[in-house]
């Protein structure tokens, strides 16, 4: 292989075909149905997730612990899930509400965007527009390491460091008490470096597309380089920027390890980033580590927790895939 | 590079001086920090005001104060980039070169956390072994000693029995009932308990102190209740075990998805049509959270290896090493579609053609001329992959990861992994230790974290290293 490489000029000449037309044929179909299996692999993945997720909530919303609900149970369940103000699956007389998770999955991910979306756009900027070709070859690759980080180091960054040595002090100099040693703050911030690899790099992809006329147009017409990058080719590549923005925050949803971590998983229905409570994903981490009963209403709210996480990630990727299509076309 | 264009050189000595924008700068900074804190904290109070908790007025002054000293510098520099254009210009240059270096001081602080949390288990651990071989053998001493108290307590009631005794005749009968039946049963007792705590002592008692010991000894051994004698060897086994399964599932799979996409979709309109749901799938896919995979391999799995189990002779685990390997296939398939499609989308047309053209069927072209040459990018995304499934956790939460194994994990037994091992060991509690607490689990957590690092670290330096290479390699 390595001599092809070395010399992709001359490719290597294919050994003589000693083989009838037919059998020729024939081998070169199999090889096609063979590939298309392992390309529709994919599809039945999708589907299996959707269909286990799906029967899931369905088990959740029709059976109390394998009774089934009558018609108005079930639409009591229906409305407490989507408006109730209190989740405590695992306790006697549960109610699952699944606000609070949602705000505690919503105020993570603002956070990893407060903190990410800046410096991702900036270092991005910075790559494309103004570093040195030398810069670029250092920065690129150390943020890619950054993003191979397993996300239960993060995690175990934000308990055991970011949050007693460094939120805490800082915290209690100001005379506020921070949750120690969950809360969601250091999630949040955790998450945030996290995506920064993400976000500057489908950015940086975005804006070096951008054609080099704008550029040029901008200049001769006497913007400084500021105001080149912040006004016409950051416009320019919005679309590519934004997609990148959804996929990153689309990512901090979904992020599990290092939050069920940092900000633990008791469920509270607030928005105090200083508090820790539980998130979605925290959540499905608590049921599965815990011994509850297969089957029981319990186990089952992790499925409708799933599927509620599913379609929001779903949603996102849809919309940054369509949002990532129009930029496509416009440049290229 | 041509594509960056600078500020013309005309212009720039045009432009004001920046020392007139520091006024109105500090101004617009200062109300812009104002009033989104003073906002924030008000949105705040009466957020804990509607649901009928306390609010008082130095928690808002002290809140907004805080909130002020994080956003002021950050309104002020705006402010002052907003009125000059010179400095803006000048500026940005810095905040970039921040911006960009700060990812590289988080890679830093993560490590030096990292070893500095090591260095501490190497610290404490010797500490607590030498505690712990003490208390080891006082259990023995101890014994020890109660069973001579015990001895001698028998024997003094032997010979007050005896001076009770009658005659000589009877004396012997209490001498020989003493010797013969009550001593020695007291002493196969007492012995047993002593051969409890002999056999712990002997097994617990670790002699080897030094650095290079202890950290053999983490890396072969097994979960344990104290922290010292605590390693990580069924972790890295079941790390390796499902690198290994990855790359023999996940990366042959991927690399024939990725062909299919890039060389075969667009015969035909119904391959087209096909080709395009599965490539807006794959996207899609990419993007499903880790932790709902486990909701897909923690059953489909799951129930694979109990229909297995009626045909095997030997044991399976519903929840073994296989399934979890699985599961992670399946999470990293993307991952390799993705990285195989831009490597063989980078290799340009002409060489088909010309393969086409000396008679090589589509097979033959793909196999002699595109995939040799998409090779070096196939294998940097085989290696992402690779890093990838050894260092996700998630999914193999819901397949019971987290419990103590205490065993060589088989492809059939239960597993653990060296993330889970981390996660398991990262929250718990701290120990009191010569009236100082101290985070021992942690550090196990930390000396955890370091080797996972190093071994993720190195994967991905590889892949890197091996993509630039090829980069710079092929040029056509």
């Amino acid at each position: 292989m390595s001599t092809a490489v070395a010399s992709p000029v001359v490719p290597q000449p294919a050994p003589p075909v000693r083989m009838n037309r037919s059998r020729q044929k024939l081998i070169e179909a199999a090889i096609e149905w063979v590939l298309f299996g392992c390309a529709s692999l994919s599809i039945i993945i999708t589907v299996a997730i959707a269909a286990l997720v799906l029967t899931g909530t369905y088990e959740f919303f029709m059976y109390q612990d394998e009774r089934p609900l009558a018609w108005g149970e079930v639409w009591s369940r229906f409305v407490q899930f989507f408006t109730g103000q209190h989740w405590n699956a695992g306790f006697a007389n549960a109610e699952y509400g699944i606000l609070p998770l949602l705000f505690g999955t919503l105020c993570v991910a603002l956070i990893a965007a407060a903190v990410a979306l800046p410096i991702g756009l900036t270092t991005a900027i910075y790559l494309s527009e103004y570093a040195s070709p030398r810069m670029r070859v250092i920065a690129k690759p150390t943020l890619e390491l950054l993003a191979g980080i397993p996300t239960v180091v993060y995690g175990f960054f934000a308990v055991a460091f970011l949050t007693p040595h460094v939120l805490a002090p800082v915290f209690a100099f100001f005379g506020m008490q921070i949750g120690n040693p969950y809360n969601q703050l250091a999630g949040g911030i955790v998450v945030g470096i996290m995506i920064i690899p993400m976000v500057a790099s489908l950015s940086e992809d975005a804006i070096r597309a951008v054609p080099r006329s704008l550029r040029d147009g901008a200049i001769a017409l006497g913007a400084t380089k500021f105001e080149t990058s912040l006004k016409v080719t950051v416009p320019a590549a919005l679309s590519g920027i934004t997609a990148s923005f959804i996929l990153a925050i689309s990512r901090a949803i979904g992020e599990t390890m290092a939050v069920s971590l940092a900000c633990g998983d008791t469920a509270r229905f607030t928005l105090n980033p200083l508090e820790g409570f539980a998130t979605m994903t925290s959540f499905i981490v608590r049921i599965a580590k815990g011994d509850v009963r297969v089957g029981s209403t319990d186990y089952n709210s992790l499925f409708a927790v799933a599927a509620v996480l599913f379609f929001m990630t779903l949603c996102l990727n849809i919309v940054a895939q369509k949002v990532l299509k129009r930029y496509r076309m416009v440049y290229q | 590079m041509s594509d960056r264009r600078e500020t013309h050189p005309a212009l720039r000595s045009t432009l004001p001086s920046w020392r007139a924008a520091i006024g109105p700068g500090l101004l617009w900074g200062l109300i812009f920090s104002v009033s989104i804190s003073v906002g924030l904290v008000a949105a705040y109070g009466f957020w804990h005001v509607l649901r009928g908790e306390a609010v008082s007025a130095r928690g808002f002054v002290f809140g907004a104060a805080a909130l002020n000293a994080v956003l002021f510098p950050i309104g002020a520099l705006a402010g002052i980039m907003r009125y000059s254009r010179a400095f803006a210009d000048k500026a940005f240059v810095g905040l970039g070169m921040l911006a960009t270096c700060f990812g590289l001081a988080m890679l830093v602080l993560f490590f030096g956390q990292m070893i500095w949390d090591t260095k501490k288990y190497f610290r404490y651990t010797p500490q607590m072994i030498r505690e712990h071989n003490e208390m080891l053998r006082d259990r023995v001493t101890q014994q020890e000693n109660i069973i001579l108290a015990e001895m001698e307590k028998t024997k003094a009631e032997m010979h007050a029995e005896m001076k009770k005794a009658a005659d000589d005749q009877e004396r012997a009968e209490i001498k020989e009932l003493f010797e013969k039946e009550i001593l020695p049963g007291k002493l196969s007792d007492l012995k047993k308990n002593a051969d409890d705590f002999i056999q712990a002592r002997n097994a617990g008692v670790r002699e080897d102190l030094s650095g290079w010991g202890i950290f053999v000894f983490f890396l072969a051994n097994g979960p344990s209740n104290v922290p010292q004698d605590a390693g990580i060897f069924p972790a890295l086994i079941g790390s390796l075990y499902i690198g290994l399964i990855t790359i023999l599932f996940a990366v042959p799979i991927g690399i024939g998805a990725a062909i299919y996409l890039e060389e075969y979709k667009s015969k035909g309109r119904m391959g087209k049509i096909l080709g395009g749901i599965i490539q807006i799938n794959i996207n899609n896919l990419a993007g499903v959270p880790s932790v709902v995979y486990g909701i897909l391999g923690g059953w489909a799995f799951v129930q694979m290896m109990i229909g297995l189990q009626q045909y095997a002779p030997w044991d399976i685990a519903p929840r073994n090493l296989l399934g979890g390997g699985l599961t992670l296939a399946l999470l990293t398939l993307p991952v390799v579609i993705v990285a195989t499609q831009e490597a063989i989308r980078a290799v340009p047309d002409s060489i088909r053609h010309g393969a086409y053209a000396v008679g090589a069927t589509h097979w033959q072209t793909i196999r002699f001329q595109v995939l040799p040459l998409a090779w070096p990018g196939i294998l940097t995304g085989a290696i992402l992959s690779l890093s990838r499934a050894i260092g996700e956790a998630a999914p193999l939460v819901l397949f019971g990861a987290l419990l103590f194994v205490d065993q060589t994990p088989g492809l059939f037994q239960r597993f653990t992994v060296l993330p889970m091992q981390i996660f398991a060991w990262a929250d718990r509690p701290a120990v009191l230790m010569n009236g100082e607490t101290v985070e021992v689990w942690q550090h196990n957590a930390a000396f955890a974290s370091l080797v996972l690092l190093v071994m993720l670290l190195s994967l991905n330096a590889a892949a890197i290293w091996m993509r630039n290479r090829a980069q710079q390699r092929l040029k056509w």
